[in-house]
């Protein structure tokens, strides 16, 4: 299995380097989103993101040349994410419960994004892709771009976990010693936002959003602090994928489904193993 | 303190001057005046819905004022001298946090030591009558324990002015009295000025030095008698 997987590396090293850094990345944001008890809110922003990459497909369609036009999608992938993010305080703006808004929000990326381009066979089978979570198109660029947001994801959480927990966690304590809770939250909707919608650009849907909210979930099997999550997550993230990746190539399944598959088992075993 | 004829007034700590607050069109208390002078011991009463916690989020800064000031006086109601001790739903206990990261946490804006934060955690959980949690896990405590370690949080910043969000809520009644007892001897001991919102009719009235009440919209401000006398009327 080794040796396969070692073969495959040539021409898909760069792929699974990125899904390893896409796992990194969204796993250690992902404890932010489960502290503060908005894990519907990552699903949510990630179908908005696919709709925000139909829409560019439907403004401007896919010709065959597919990597001349990575900017308007990603653009308009990044923009729509950092809007489903901040849904959850738009819902408690208007008496609706976040839920209830995510719920909307992923009902209405699902549909519209395929039928904005139910007649564009390129842009459709984009939007596919995406939903189908293939990591095959990631190439060099990608692992630069994915190695500048983990290390901006790495330096962020050194420097101000103590601030990052305290106001996902318990807002009003954090507002009481003097941190600005609402520009903290922007910040944070919008940085969560450019990180999904370039993942989602790169490694569809699925592999976001379960790298997104089950590392966290595992850790907060096993840890018995909250900061230590942030070091556990991304282990648990990145372990995960790797073998979900030398699985997938030595049983020729979709890596981006194996990977989730596995972190939902890693998930429930955790849970039955470790008793807090 | 200010001498004024024969009476001696405390400083203010905090003063509401025709305050109007709400969410976008809807008003929730209007012409709100009111002041806290140091020592105070306030309750803040009133029905459930009626703004309350509306006008806590204010004091806290969450919530933009529609009309009117609220002034903190800054050598007991700025940041670093202010404690907060939350409701306790707000906390969610699946999360796994330690008591010594839960209090650490409530240190943040300091600029204290690591060693300096720990010393300040074991003396304030000291104070509230509880030794060697700090490494034990928050949700293995009890209702009551976990209300003390929440109150040595805010103590831990050796704060003037001590906010309470309904503090006794979701405890037993015998947790609930040491809870008060405990309150009410902080505050002789450390002439803390206290701001708490409850629904416990007791504790106001064995605790309080002034309350205020919200109804329709507005606050009655007064000693306790007073107002008791006023609202008879």
């Amino acid at each position: 299995m080794w040796t396969s997987f070692w073969d495959s590396w040539a021409l898909f090293g760069d792929a699974y380097l990125t899904g390893i850094l896409c796992a990194v990345m969204l796993s250690m944001v992902g404890v932010i989103q489960v502290a503060r008890r908005e894990v519907f809110a990552g699903i949510a922003a990630a179908q908005a993101a696919t709709l925000g990459i139909a829409v560019a497909l439907s403004i401007s369609p896919l010709d065959g040349d597919h990597h001349s036009q990575h900017g308007l999608p990603w653009l308009m992938g990044i923009g729509f994410a950092m809007l489903g993010t901040m849904v959850p305080s738009l819902g408690r703006r208007i008496g609706e419960t976040a839920d209830s808004i995510c719920a909307w929000v992923f009902l209405l990326g699902a549909s519209f994004s395929v039928l904005l381009l139910a007649h564009s066979p390129h842009g459709l089978a984009e939007v596919q892709r995406l939903m189908l979570s293939s990591l095959i198109g990631a190439d060099r660029h990608d692992v630069y771009a994915f190695t500048a947001l983990t290390g901006t994801c790495i330096l962020l959480v050194a420097l101000a976990h103590r601030q990052i927990i305290l106001v996902a966690s318990d807002p009003e304590s954090a507002l009481a010693v003097g941190l600005p809770c609402r520009r903290y939250g922007l910040a944070s909707s919008a940085f969560v936002g450019i990180l999904l919608g370039c993942s989602i650009h790169t490694a569809g849907s699925l592999f976001t959003f379960a790298c997104l909210v089950l590392p966290p979930l595992a850790a907060k099997s096993i840890c018995r602090t909250t900061r230590s999550m942030f070091l556990v997550s991304p282990l648990v993230a990145a372990i995960t994928s790797f073998f979900a990746f030398m699985l997938a190539d030595y049983y020729d399944y979709p890596p981006g489904q194996l990977a989730a598959a596995l972190l939902a088992a890693m998930v429930l075993l955790l849970r039955l193993l470790v008793r807090r | 303190m200010t001498v004024t004829g024969e009476t001696v007034k405390s400083e203010w700590v905090l003063r509401a001057e025709d305050l109007c607050l709400g969410y976008g069109r809807r008003i929730i208390l209007d012409r709100v005046n009111f002041e806290l002078c140091a020592g105070d011991f306030a309750f803040l009463l009133g029905e459930n819905g009626c703004g309350k916690s509306t006008l806590m989020h204010a004091l806290l800064g969450d919530l933009s004022i529609q009309r009117g000031k609220i002034h903190r006086n800054k050598d007991h109601a700025s940041a670093r001298h202010v404690g907060f001790v939350p409701q306790r739903r707000v906390f969610d206990e699946s999360l796994p946090m330690t008591v010594e990261e839960f209090m650490d946490l409530g240190l943040i804006g300091l600029k204290l030591s690591r060693s300096q934060r720990r010393s300040r955690c074991a003396e304030a959980l000291e104070l509230v009558g509880l030794n060697d949690v700090l490494s034990m896990s928050l949700s293995a405590l009890s209702g009551g324990m976990r209300q003390r370690v929440v109150l040595a949080r805010a103590l831990a910043r050796r704060p003037r002015l001590l906010y309470l969000d309904e503090p006794s809520i979701c405890l037993d009644v015998a947790s609930t009295a040491g809870f008060w007892r405990l309150l009410r001897d902080l505050h002789r001991d450390r002439a803390l000025t206290i701001l708490c919102i409850s629904h416990d009719p007791w504790a106001a009235s064995k605790l309080a030095t002034q309350h205020l009440t919200v109804t329709d919209g507005s606050i009655l401000v007064g000693p306790p008698e007073d107002l008791l006398a006023a609202m008879e009327r």
